[in-house]
C-alpha cells in the first residue's frame, strides 16, 4: 500500500486568537476509486524567535470540492518528486495543498480531530488503519491551526497518507 | 530482518533555514539494493542550549551517479556500518556523515519535515508500510537547519533495513 506526503514549511497561522487558518491539505481527484486516509501528522514550531503561545489544531473535511469554496492554495501534484515515500510507487489519486492565500468556506461544521500544542513543543500523531481520517473522491482534508492569543505562530510539518 | 544504524555527533546545523546534511544513507547501484528508513532520532547537543527552533528534513537524491553528491567528513563503508546484530550481513549501502559541502542534486520536495525547539528532541519511528524508501543508487539524508541565525548543534541516528 503506497504512502505519500505533503509537507509544509514555515507556514504562519493567523494573528487573531481562536481564528483558524488552513495550513495544508490533501485533495482527492474527481475519479471513481479516489480515496485516501491520513495515517500520520507531524507538526512543530518554526518561528525564528520561539514564542510561548498555545496553538489549536483541527482536521476538517470538505465533502464536495467541485461545488466551490475550497479556497486558494499552492498545489503540489502527485508526480512531484518527494511526494511519494517510494519513488517507484504509483501516483496517488490526490494533490497536496499548502500556502493558502484564501480560506476554504465549505468545511464541515465538526472537526474530525482536535489537538493543541505549545509553540515550544509539537505533535506527532499516528492513526491506525481503522481509525484514520478518510476522504473519498472530490474531497479535501485540511489541517487548520489557530493561536490561542493574538500572535501568529509559524509551523512546519508533514501529512502522511495512503490509498487503499 | 537486519537493522543498520548510522550516527552523527555534535553536528552544527545550517542557519536561517539553510539546511546542512548531517548523515546520509546511500544505496549501492545494484538492483538488489532497496531499503526503508525505520527510525530517525535528532536531539540538541549544545553546551549552552539556545531557545531556538531546529528544522529537520529527510531529503532524497534520486540518482547519485548522475550528480554532485557533496563532500562528507566521513564515509562509512558497508562493512563498517553498525548493525543491531553484529553477525548480520553487510548492507548493499554505504553512509556519509557531517557534510562540509552540500549535495546540489536533492529533489525539489522533501520527504519529511518536522521542527522542534532546541530544548527538546525528535525521536521518530516510521511505520514500515509508510517508511521512506531508498532505491538503488539513491541517497536519503537527515538535514538540519536552525530557524534563526544561530546554529544549533545536534546528534542523532538514522536506522534502516533492507526490503
Amino acid at each position: 500500500m503506497p504512502a505519500f506526503t505533503i509537507t509544509f514549511d514555515d507556514v504562519a497561522t493567523g494573528a487573531v486568537a481562536d481564528t483558524f487558518k488552513t495550513i495544508a491539505g490533501i485533495q482527492t481527484e474527481v475519479a471513481a476509486g479516489s480515496r485516501i486516509r491520513l495515517r500520520e501528522l507531524d507538526i512543530g514550531p518554526s518561528d525564528d524567535t520561539p514564542v510561548d503561545v498555545n496553538v489549536a489544531l483541527r482536521l476538517k473535511r470538505i465533502l464536495d470540492v467541485s461545488a466551490g469554496g475550497a479556497g486558494g492554495a499552492t498545489t503540489v501534484p502527485p508526480a512531484t518528486t518527494g511526494v511519494k515515500r517510494d519513488d517507484q510507487s504509483q501516483d496517488p489519486p490526490a494533490n497536496g495543498k499548502r500556502d493558502y492565500t484564501s480560506e476554504p468556506t465549505v468545511y464541515e461544521t465538526e472537526p474530525l480531530w482536535k489537538g493543541e500544542i505549545n509553540a515550544h513543543g509539537g505533535a506527532i500523531k499516528f492513526w491506525s488503519e481503522e481509525d484514520a481520517p478518510e476522504i473519498g473522491l472530490d474531497a479535501l482534508l485540511g489541517l487548520l491551526a489557530a493561536p490561542r492569543t493574538a500572535a501568529a505562530v509559524k509551523l512546519s510539518g508533514t501529512l502522511t497518507y495512503e490509498t487503499w | 530482518m537486519p537493522s543498520y544504524k548510522v550516527t552523527f555527533d555534535d553536528f552544527e546545523s545550517g542557519v536561517s533555514d539553510a539546511y546542512k546534511t548531517a548523515v546520509a544513507v546511500i544505496a549501492n547501484d545494484d538492483d538488489q539494493a532497496r531499503f526503508r528508513i525505520t527510525s530517525v532520532t535528532v536531539g540538541p547537543s549544545d553546551n549552552t542550549p539556545p531557545d531556538a527552533n531546529l528544522s529537520v528534513v529527510l531529503h532524497r537524491i534520486a540518482d547519485v551517479s548522475g550528480g554532485t553528491a557533496g563532500t562528507a567528513a566521513a564515509t562509512i563503508a558497508s562493512g563498517a556500518i553498525q548493525r543491531a546484530n553484529v553477525n548480520s550481513q553487510d548492507p548493499l549501502a554505504s553512509a556519509k556523515t557531517e557534510y562540509s559541502a552540500e549535495p546540489t542534486v536533492y529533489e525539489s520536495e522533501v520527504l519529511y519535515i518536522m521542527d522542534f525547539n532546541a530544548h527538546a528532541g525528535l525521536p521518530r519511528e516510521f511505520d514500515r508500510r509508510n517508511a521512506p524508501v531508498i532505491n538503488r543508487d539513491q541517497h536519503i539524508a537527515i538535514r538540519v537547519a536552525s530557524r534563526t541565525g544561530t546554529a544549533i548543534r545536534c546528534s542523532g541516528t538514522i536506522e534502516f533495513e533492507p526490503i
